[in-house]
């Protein structure tokens, strides 16, 4: 019982054992302290034991440093310039892809379907073909076949009839044709269609070339990602300090 | 020019006056660095990483130690060096063969070399042998000499928690040295 006591009482001194060393308990802590180890050989040998060690501790030698690890900030007028550069670009790529998808997103690019160019006029005397004859290959999915009006019906009104109506089919009305013209539809672009006739081409090519709006958005949006990226790099570059290689001291 | 002096210009971008403080303290930066990674190479990483981060974050330096505020950044670089070394332990082979405690054996002055070899390449194992944060107050305490606020600042814990650390620390180490024969006496119970 006394010797559980006693040992109860040891452990309660000895964590006060460490800070005693360092000098640091109450002068109260301190004189507990003082009068316990008079009497307990083993938290005297305890402090022993920890103040060599802590000896030992306090004689172990700094290691030198092996090179310099001053702080150097990286040339920043060089890349300001570039920095500067890449921001305007940036900003224009990113502005002309805002009025790109403004302008898609509003329709104010035509739409495929709703453009004219799929019929044209072409000079009759050009047609070698009889009346009323296709003027397509006779593929499954051609275009459709033109019938011309029995009789009253002026030549190029709206009075085709498309065998097989669809959206893209249908043909738009065209102004009425001088005498001696036909109406036709054009040839589908099917491979293997039509064999194309040069004065539809030379039309077609007049009616205007629709600009890829969609790959033309998507180059941009590229081209101000990767000019973003790029800003930020550069950025951080700028930011960041780096370090001086030096030798010692 | 006074370390306060230093600290405030260095707050304001003079970076000449923040590399008068880094040649001050990269010696203590490095060696607690050294003490916890057991690894000469990554103590200069870690040594190089706490400069610059203190360089970009002083801003942020609210008084107090600025000793114990540097070795608060380098004990975080090296909590997170151990950390992903636990993760992913890798020794060269070449270290191994060349120097098994992990210390650079060249840059210890003959004035320095106070302990023999042996003694000190044992201290350095007993010292690995404890937890990290054991280790981490010890080293401060007993090779670098902070006071115990200082290392309750550079380890972000409280005076009671640094106190009863240092205490089981330290009588960990001697229980190894003991172990090994370093000193004699029986291991305290």
């Amino acid at each position: 019982m006394l010797r559980k006591f006693l040992k109860g009482n040891c452990n309660r001194f000895r964590g006060m054992i460490s800070p005693y060393i360092d000098d640091r308990i109450t002068k109260a802590e301190r004189q507990s302290l003082e009068s316990h180890l008079a009497s307990c050989e083993k938290c005297r040998q305890e402090l022993e034991s920890l103040r060599t060690t802590v000896g030992l501790l306090h004689r172990l030698p700094l290691v030198e440093v092996p090179r310099s690890f001053t702080v150097v900030e990286t040339k920043p007028a060089a890349v300001s310039a570039v920095f500067g550069r890449l921001c305007w670009a940036t900003a224009i790529a990113a502005m002309v892809l805002v009025m790109l998808s403004a302008g898609d997103l509003f329709h104010i690019y035509p739409e495929k379907s709703a453009q004219p160019s799929e019929t044209l006029i072409v000079a009759a005397s050009q047609t070698p073909e009889p009346r009323g004859a296709a003027l397509s290959t006779p593929a499954p999915t051609s275009a459709p076949a033109l019938t011309i009006p029995p009789k009253g019906g002026a030549l190029g009104t709206p009075a085709t009839d498309i065998s097989k109506p669809s959206a893209q089919n249908v043909p738009t009305p065209v102004p009425s044709p001088a005498p001696g013209t036909l109406a036709v539809t054009a040839p589908s672009p099917v491979p293997g269609g039509t064999e194309t006739n040069p004065t539809a081409v030379a039309e077609k090519a007049k009616e205007g070339y629709r600009w890829p709006v969609h790959q033309i958005e998507l180059a941009v949006l590229g081209v101000a990602v990767v000019m973003m990226a790029a800003t930020i790099i550069v950025w951080r570059r700028r930011v960041q300090p780096s370090i001086k290689e030096g030798g010692n001291g | 020019m006074a370390e306060d002096e230093l600290v405030q210009s260095s707050r304001q971008g003079d970076i000449a006056s923040f590399n008068q403080l880094v040649v001050i303290y990269q010696r203590s930066v490095f060696n607690l660095a050294l003490r916890m990674l057991s690894d000469a190479q990554a103590a200069e990483d870690a040594t190089q990483e706490t400069f610059l981060s203190a360089w970009r974050h002083i801003g942020s330096f609210r008084g107090g130690s600025f000793r114990a505020w540097l070795l608060s950044i380098v004990a975080n670089c090296c909590r997170d060096e151990l950390r992903r070394l636990k993760r992913r332990p890798v020794v060269p082979l070449a270290d191994i063969e060349a120097n098994p405690n992990g210390l650079p054996a060249s840059t210890c002055s003959v004035e320095d070399d106070l302990l023999n070899l042996e003694l000190r390449e044992e201290i350095h194992r007993g010292l690995l042998s404890l937890p990290p944060e054991q280790r981490l107050v010890i080293v401060l305490s007993d090779i670098q000499g902070l006071s115990y606020e200082e290392i309750a600042q550079a380890t972000c814990c409280s005076l009671g928690t640094v106190k009863s650390r240092l205490s089981r620390g330290r009588a960990h180490l001697r229980d190894y040295l003991r172990i090994r024969g370093t000193f004699a006496g029986p291991p305290s119970s």
